[in-house]
């Protein structure tokens, strides 16, 4: 009598359900200690591929153009020489030519304006709105409500945003100046030109405060409801009045949200470009030109590589001088919670 | 000062399952002065109760009266009650001595003025080493303080005092109760203080009201609740160990009437007084009571003995919790630590029939 004896198939590693090219004993030491029963690393390729796809990704992206940024910035590169190869290396000439020319200055006074009246004011109006609807509103399906109706603005992609503001403020035909003669504030006939050179940054500022207030509204509307209910039914007992309350518990417990909040709208503001480029295209006449949009006028319009170049230096370095205090106060934050 | 009252209060809070009765028709008088512990298990309406004497809380029906005045409608800050939280509830941002300042700050008292009366109210709850620092860098014991001396700092009608040493180690917790009694002995205001733990309750008060499932099962003094316990519940809640319970037939003539414990030959002997209260309710079945600490095993003159087996004995340190059986009743009782007995030996135990408590096994109400 024969009996069936199942048939041995050559040992093969079977796993997640996939077969390995690689017989077992031959893997490297080191994935040998690694490997875990289940893990989802199956070839001992598969890590080197994972971190090195990414980092040629990275290189090509972001650090080759880097580099080659830094080269051009000292160099007179233009559309013209860049194409015949022929640069010539001028020093520092690029960032003298940036930091005198009065395009840059006043863009960087534009900036300030816009950091102040547009990042600040966006804080805190949204701090405002938070605490306003937390206090204020105590149903919680009215405060659902309401808060979905003041974040739906951040949901839009910004280009669109500024074009719907351009409509919006169109001297003639505009929304905004037709409901000012409506409500009787403005005659008939008045006109405010909204994008025009006095006016167009202040336009740009109001479309922008119109879609980013949800921001610092939610960071903080988040950090208010997450605060201690007991401390305020203590301040109730001990008889604190509402704008005691306001001044002395409140916004102390929320400064650091608040700071973190601003740093957020702070570094989106400063890359500010969007809805420059929509509404204005940085006019009239450079009215409304913000410094990484006058970056971007050279390099990509005029095609002044090593001008653009400086320009994308300066910013760079006033970006990461910004980050670093921001961080360095991050820091301090969190060591000063540890330690309490 | 205060005299708290409070008639038929009620507090209901609407859920997604249907309206939740929290506390149920609650009448209670804390006199001028008194020290009362509200105590009870978890979720048994004692935090409710205090947050709407507070005044934290809408009262559903009923009132709270301070000196006779209805409170209802008045703030926490009109009521003028001083309050201590469970979590501390201290201002993160503000310095010990600020924290403590705060009441009188909000009231505009002066600078020179705050400062005495936070170095006196520090200096007796012995944090004057801590006032120059933030609630984080405190223990959980000193921002116990802080927060205690937050509310003494006041001159309130009444101290409210919630579960404040539930986060409190042993140690720190029996030190923290003798310094509360010093302090209300040295202040002499009206003292409600919530907690679940029996020991604090017992400890400190002068009455202690207990709660159970809304309602108020028993207010009295700690002599009153331990032999008197107006039903089963409080007699369960109140001593440690817990009070044994055994169901049991009254049995016998007029004369020679004993309980006859169900499933075992065990037969109590309750007093007479006690027997002429069964025969007066003219209970058939009743439930015995008899806590741990009224049974030992030395024998007295006016004590009656029983015989059980030894399942059990539990070595405390300063006494023995011994579990005997018989048939399907089992008894704690304590014994001295030089007791020594083995599991599966005999032992005699005795009980003064004075100490055997009655409950309708129905009602589960103190008979006698």
């Amino acid at each position: 009598m024969t009996t069936t004896e199942p048939t041995q198939a050559p040992a093969q590693r079977v796993i997640n359900g996939r077969a390995s090219r690689i017989d077992p004993k031959d893997y490297p030491d080191w994935f040998k200690a690694k490997r875990r029963g289940g893990s989802l690393i199956v070839h001992p390729l598969v890590p080197a591929v994972m971190v090195g796809l990414p980092i040629l990704v990275i290189v090509a992206i972001v650090i080759y153009p880097t580099i080659w940024m830094f080269y051009h910035a000292f160099h007179d590169t233009n559309m013209m020489s860049l194409f015949s190869g022929d640069w010539a290396a001028v020093g520092f000439d690029n960032f003298g030519l940036v930091l005198s020319s009065d395009r840059f200055l006043s863009s960087i006074e534009r900036l300030g304006i816009y950091l102040l009246f547009g990042a600040c004011l966006q804080v805190l109006l949204g701090t405002a709105l938070a605490l306003l609807l937390y206090e204020g509103i105590r149903n919680n399906l009215a405060r659902t409500i309401i808060l979905i109706l003041l974040v739906l603005p951040m949901m839009l992609p910004p280009s669109i945003v500024g074009v719907l503001w351009k409509f919006l403020l169109q001297a003639n035909n505009g929304a905004i100046n037709h409901l000012l003669i409506n409500i009787g504030v403005m005659e008939a006939t008045a006109r405010i030109e909204w994008l025009d050179s006095g006016l167009s940054l202040w336009s740009l500022v109001l479309a922008d405060t119109w879609q980013w207030t949800a921001l610092p509204l939610l960071i903080v509307y988040s950090g208010r409801v997450s605060l201690p209910p007991a401390v305020y039914e203590a301040a109730r007992v001990d008889g604190a009045s509402s704008w005691r309350v306001l001044s002395r518990i409140t916004l102390p417990m929320l400064r650091e949200i608040i700071a973190i909040a601003f740093i957020i709208r702070f570094m989106d503001a400063y890359k500010f470009v969007d809805k420059v480029y929509v509404m204005t295209s940085g006019g009239p006449a450079e009215s409304s030109e913000l410094p990484v949009f006058v970056a971007f006028q050279k390099g990509i319009r005029e095609f002044q590589i090593g001008e653009a170049a400086a320009y994308a230096i300066l910013i760079f370095l006033f970006a990461a001088i910004l980050v670093t205090l921001f961080l360095q106060y991050l820091k301090r934050v969190l060591r000063a919670q540890q330690t309490q | 000062m205060a005299q708290v009252t409070l008639t038929d209060v009620n507090k209901v809070y609407p859920s997604r399952h249907g309206p939740v009765h929290a506390v149920e028709d609650l009448n209670l008088t804390v006199e001028d002065g008194e020290f009362v512990a509200l105590l009870g298990p978890s979720g048994c309406g004692k935090t409710s109760t205090l947050r709407m004497i507070v005044g934290l809380e809408a009262i559903t029906s009923g009132t709270v009266a301070f000196d006779g005045q209805p409170m209802n409608d008045l703030s926490p800050e009109q009521r003028n009650v001083a309050m201590a939280f469970e979590t501390y509830a201290l201002y993160p941002t503000f310095t010990i001595a600020d924290n403590l300042g705060f009441p009188l700050d909000v009231r505009n008292v002066d600078k020179v003025e705050r400062k005495r009366r936070i170095d006196a109210v520090a200096k007796m709850l012995r944090i004057e080493h801590l006032l120059g620092s933030r609630p984080r860098q405190l223990s959980g014991g000193e921002q116990q303080r802080v927060s205690l001396g937050r509310a003494l700092i006041r001159e309130p009608a009444a101290f409210i005092l919630d579960e404040v040493m539930s986060h409190l180690d042993a140690h720190l917790k029996f030190q923290m109760l003798f310094e509360l009694r010093r302090i209300h002995q040295s202040v002499g205001r009206t003292t409600i203080y919530v907690t679940h733990d029996q020991m604090e309750a017992l400890a400190l008060s002068d009455r202690v009201a207990v709660m159970s499932n809304a309602r108020l099962q028993q207010f009295g003094t700690r002599d009153e609740l331990y032999d008197r316990p107006a039903n089963r519940f409080v007699a369960d809640f109140i001593g440690e160990p817990p009070t044994n319970f055994l169901e049991a037939q009254v049995d016998g003539a007029d004369g020679a009437m004993a309980l006859a414990v169900d499933g075992t030959d065990l037969r109590f002997q309750p007093d007479p007084e006690r027997l002429a209260a069964i025969r007066r309710d003219g209970l058939k079945r009743v439930s015995i009571g008899i806590r741990p600490q009224n049974i030992s095993v030395h024998p007295g003159p006016d004590k009656a003995a029983l015989t059980a087996r030894v399942v059990l004995d539990e070595f405390l340190g300063e006494q023995s919790i011994v579990t005997v059986a018989s048939g399907d009743a089992q008894i704690r009782l304590t014994a001295p630590p030089e007791f020594q007995v083995a599991p599966g030996e005999d032992v005699t135990f005795h009980y003064r029939p004075s100490d055997v408590m009655v409950f309708d096994p129905q009602t589960e109400v103190f008979v006698a």
